[in-house]
């Protein structure tokens, strides 16, 4: 039986070849090239024998061969899911973002877990894949990636079982605000003075022993700093400030708590390293208003993919308590975090593999949302493949805009007790 | 409505809940219809006593409860009903309703055998309670609007109505979260809502009150200020205690003030006889219209009652991105008869009378002298008392534990005191809890998540006017076996200068959250009181949880009770609790 690593070797193979080596360059050729990755379809996209409307199942399986994972081509293989392709969607960010990141080129320079003269846009749009810390640029460029200044989402959470029916189903509010290293038009809040990059408030509605239970976890600037999260307890009618632990399984559901939208713990936790770009399919952007999940075991995004360039990275832990080796594919356009296949970090066995559902905003009701321009966060899965059979856990969302002025009380801790009922 | 008719709405209310068992379960969170949400829960909670000679086994409640929550957003983003009608300076309006029905068949099914009480003497029998008013409640507990003002206003909100105030930084300690009083017949405090949805936001009751609250933002260094206060104006509610038989999960005493006792006047110090040489038959005659609900004045008199306080708290950075939550706290609020050590009772003895010729009761010591049956005056006695508060929280990165603490000095808090006339003195208290909450690997138990411990130490000291004389309970019967003595009332259970208790709490989450054990431990440091609480909550389905409960009450081997003054495994040793609840949630 061959081990995890050898089955990837040949699609890893793909990766490199299509690497790119940067040369120095003046600053008009670096524009140039900048802009060029942010609009990378300006000369289409071709994969052998993938094309717009087809259908791949387990039986023509082969076809995706070189543009999916070897772990999810497998799934693909057994007829866990089936892929609906559509053609490759255009889809470039704010052009504020896009501005600052020309603007601030060259100036950002790796201190630590934290930059130094990095104001907004793309830390690092250009990589070079022999410069020793790519790695950590891919990883920066991920977390800088261009986001909305202030989402608000009504959700839910579900873990399944093997037969696709949740055991527990949570409803919640999810609201994030984002306070630095946003382009200065698209900011309603700075929080530079605190050091704060972002803010998020978890608010549960349903079911009962749930409702009005909150979270307010606060993301320091610098990756070094303790996240800090406050819970609300309804039993209690009391805030208290609790620990965070990214590594730990939320809920004890199959998702680890840092990974949501791709990694949202430390990034100190892991070394980083690149592994080059690629083309896989992948279910981005997603052209429906809402997250579907389906196939076996309900566990796989429904939705149509379509050929994407990705950049792909391998985060592979260095703290005790981070269980798993993570390689990440990034949508080379937005930085979007398409899917991740997690290995066991001693055994290399492939144990998760986790589906980012993010919306395309052109297509979303609310006004102010479709004129956006940022990915639009719609869902997310996470598969164990350890159980057998395996089942997963999803995250979905009932409505959300992006963009709209919050009020920031929304992430104040000491608020949460009005807003509890 | 009588209770008999309520329980069988909520028993065929069950039923219907119940009968979805069969069918694969159902993803419906509630019935939510645009700015109309109404969510609850029916539940039905069985609990038996299992050790102490006579009660192994004892079924002692069988509580059912139906819990309705309805929500409406009047006002949302400055328009009211979602309607085009904009509402000037008030962005949101929303009001809650909480509807609590409740109905325990143990009275009505007779099945209960004889109790007996914290010295093992017997305290009748729940087969002889009377039924009502002890089978059924059916309360509107809280009933609120929030109002979050806009424009000129902004910062400013309100909640307004029948509601809790929590504020400090203890679990299952009356230091600072003390502006709700508590209602000790819903379980003691044994409801910890450790991993469940409802807690000590059973215990406290609710009262109608005013509470704002204005948010400065950051002032220099200093981030997140804000500024809060409350005001009852008319709703003085006193803590709700029950005796037995009536209420046998609540105190575990006969009511110390029932007639038919004898009382040993050597207990009061300034009695001309040493202990156990004369006794007296008290009838207890409660005056000034006082009663355990109220003192001497009307509990809904604005000029009499009305009860204040406020809250200044921020966050100040203290390193690195680590900040100090800081609060500083006071009211100006009347007593309860609360845990620990509040005295209420104040005495009258030189307007009592005595019945001479009152034969005297079986059991009179042999050689002692009963004077026969003396009426004595007392007085249910709530006083206003000014409270200090600090309460903060940070969280350390190195050990990667959060910390928490409060403290509170209460001016002229009284207590029982038998060496005064009047039984009780004033003595000011210190009160404190340092506190940690932590998520921990245990992987041998849970590799995939972490155990939530969270741990306290209370204590409280009395700064002033401490001595030998004060009580917690002034006068407890001294224990005996024979059904037909009398117990004597004897003043033993002593206030210390200085009381420790220890808690920790261990939460954590198994099968995809579907299984969520907790247990607790309360340890007093200062004598032989222990109590361990385990639960489980298992979701059987997303809206079916099922909850074994055990709580072992012990003084480690210590023989009997100890009158330990946080009413915990002390006092309630001998008397541990199995439980068990089904609960449909929507």
């Amino acid at each position: 039986m061959s081990t995890s690593r050898q089955v990837s070797y040949g699609f890893l193979l793909a990766v490199l070849v299509t690497g790119t080596s940067i040369p120095p360059a003046s600053a008009q050729d670096a524009r140039e090239r900048i802009l060029a990755e942010f609009h990378p379809y300006a000369r289409g996209i071709e994969v052998s024998g993938i094309k717009p409307s087809m259908k791949i199942t387990k039986e023509n399986a082969e076809v995706a061969k070189e543009a999916l994972p070897p772990e999810i081509l497998k799934s693909l293989q057994a007829g866990d899911f089936e892929i609906t392709v559509q053609e490759t969607v255009d889809f470039p960010v704010h052009p504020a973002y896009i501005n600052a990141t020309t603007e601030g080129y060259g100036k950002a320079k790796i201190a630590g877990w934290k930059l130094a003269g990095y104001e907004a846009g793309r830390p690092f749009p250009l990589l070079d894949p022999n410069d020793p810390e790519v790695g950590k640029k891919v990883a920066f460029n991920f977390r800088y990636r261009d986001r909305w200044t202030a989402f608000w989402q009504k959700g839910w959470f579900e873990v399944l079982n093997p037969s696709g029916t949740a055991d527990r189903r949570y409803e919640f509010y999810y609201v994030r605000g984002v306070g630095m290293h946003l382009p200065k038009e698209l900011t309603s809040y700075d929080w530079s003075a605190k050091g704060i990059h972002s803010k998020e408030l978890f608010w549960f509605t349903a079911p009962f022993d749930v409702k009005d239970q909150q979270f307010v976890q606060y993301h320091p600037d610098d990756d070094i700093a303790e996240q800090t999260r406050y819970l609300y307890q309804r039993a209690f009618k009391r805030i208290r400030q609790v620990p965070y632990q990214a590594h730990e399984n939320a809920l004890n559901s199959d998702w680890i708590d840092e990974e949501r939208q791709g990694q949202e713990g430390y990034f100190r936790d892991y070394d980083w390293k690149y592994l080059g770009e690629t083309i896989v399919l992948a279910p981005f952007p997603v052209q429906d208003v809402l997250s579907k999940f389906g196939y076996k075991g309900k566990c796989y995004p429904d939705h149509t993919w379509q050929l994407r360039k990705a950049v792909v990275v391998e985060a592979t832990p260095t703290v005790g308590d981070a269980p798993l080796r993570r390689r990440y594919y990034l949508d080379l356009q937005t930085y979007t975090y398409l899917y991740e296949v997690d290995y066991d970090k001693k055994t290399g066995e492939h144990i998760k593999t986790s589906f980012g559902v993010w919306g395309d905003p052109r297509v979303q009701p609310d006004e102010i949302t479709k004129n956006s321009q940022h990915p639009i966060l719609l869902g997310q899965s996470w598969i164990d493949y350890r159980k057998n059979p395996y089942s997963c856990s999803l995250y979905g969302d009932v409505e959300q805009t992006a963009d709209h002025k919050l009020d920031e009380t929304m992430w104040d801790e000491t608020a949460m007790p009005d807003r509890s009922k | 409505m009588t209770g008999r008719e309520w329980g069988l709405g909520l028993f065929l209310a069950a039923a219907f809940m119940l009968s979805t068992w069969a069918s694969p379960p159902q993803i419906w969170a509630g019935y939510d219809a645009g700015p109309i949400t109404l969510t609850g829960n029916v539940s039905a909670q069985q609990l038996f006593r299992v050790s102490g000679d006579a009660e192994r086994w004892q079924y002692i409640q069988q509580r059912n409860t139906l819990r309705l929550q309805l929500t409406t957003k009047l006002v949302e983003k400055g328009r009211l009903w979602h309607l085009e009608t904009e509402v000037p300076w008030i962005d949101n309006v929303t009001t809650f309703f909480y509807w609590r029905s409740v109905y325990d068949s143990i009275y009505d099914s007779k099945i209960g055998g004889k109790l007996r009480d914290q010295s093992g003497k017997p305290a009748g029998s729940l087969a002889n309670v009377r039924v009502s008013p002890f089978n059924d409640e059916h309360v509107l507990r809280e009933a609120y609007a929030d109002v979050d003002f806009g424009g000129p206003l902004d910062g400013l909100s309100m909640r307004l109505g029948k509601q809790q105030i929590v504020w400090g930084e203890a679990d299952f300690f009356r230091s600072l979260d003390t502006i709700n009083p508590l209602d000790v017949t819903w379980h003691l405090f044994f409801e910890t809502g450790l991993s469940a949805s409802s807690g000590w936001d059973e215990l406290r009751i609710p009262q109608w009150m005013l509470k704002l609250r204005y948010d400065f933002g950051n002032i220099g260094p200093i981030g997140g200020v804000f500024l809060e206060g409350f005001y009852n104006p008319f709703d003085f509610r006193q803590t709700r205690f029950g005796f037995l038989p009536n209420r046998p999960w609540s105190l575990p005493l006969a009511n110390p003030f029932r007639s038919g006792q004898l009382l040993d006047l050597g207990a009061l110090r300034f009695a001309p006889a040493p202990p156990g040489a004369v006794f007296a038959e008290p009838r207890f005659q409660l005056i000034k219209g006082s009663n355990f609900k109220k003192g001497d004045f009307n509990k809904d008199d604005v000029d009499r009652v009305s009860q204040f306080g406020f809250r200044l708290g921020g966050k100040i950075p203290i390193a690195n991105y680590t900040t100090l939550s800081l609060n500083t706290i006071y009211y100006y609020r009347r007593t309860y008869a609360d845990v620990p050590q509040t005295g209420f009772i104040k005495a009258f003895p030189e307007r009592a009378t005595i019945t001479p010729g009152t034969p005297p009761p079986p059991g009179l010591p042999a050689g002692a002298a009963f004077i026969g049956r003396v009426t004595l005056p007392v007085e249910a006695f709530f006083p206003y008392v000014n409270i200090w508060g600090l309460s903060g929280n940070f969280l350390e990165p190195y050990t990667d534990t959060s910390f928490r603490f409060e403290t509170s000095y209460t001016k002229d808090l009284p207590r029982a005191d038998v060496g005064k006339r009047r039984l009780i003195s004033k003595g000011d208290m210190w009160s404190g809890v340092l506190g940690f909450d932590r998520l921990t690997w245990i992987r041998l138990l849970n590799p995939s998540t972490t155990f939530f411990i969270t741990g306290q130490l209370f204590s409280n000291v009395w700064v002033t006017d401490f001595n030998k004389n004060l009580r917690g309970i002034p006068f407890l019967p001294t224990p005996s076996r024979d059904p037909t003595r009398p117990a004597a009332l004897t003043a033993t259970d002593h206030l210390r200068h200085q009381e420790f208790l220890l808690t920790l709490a261990i939460a954590t989450f198994y099968r995809g959250g579907t299984v969520n054990p907790s247990v607790a431990v309360f340890h007093d440091l200062k004598q032989p009181s222990n109590a361990f609480f385990f639960s489980v909550d298992w979701f059987y389905t997303n809206n079916v949880i099922i909850t074994p409960q055990l709580r072992i009450f012990t003084t480690w081997g210590h023989g009997k009770a100890v009158d330990d003054p946080w009413l915990g495994g002390g006092r309630n040793a001998g008397r541990s609790e199995v439980g068990f609840k089904v609960t449909y949630q929507f």
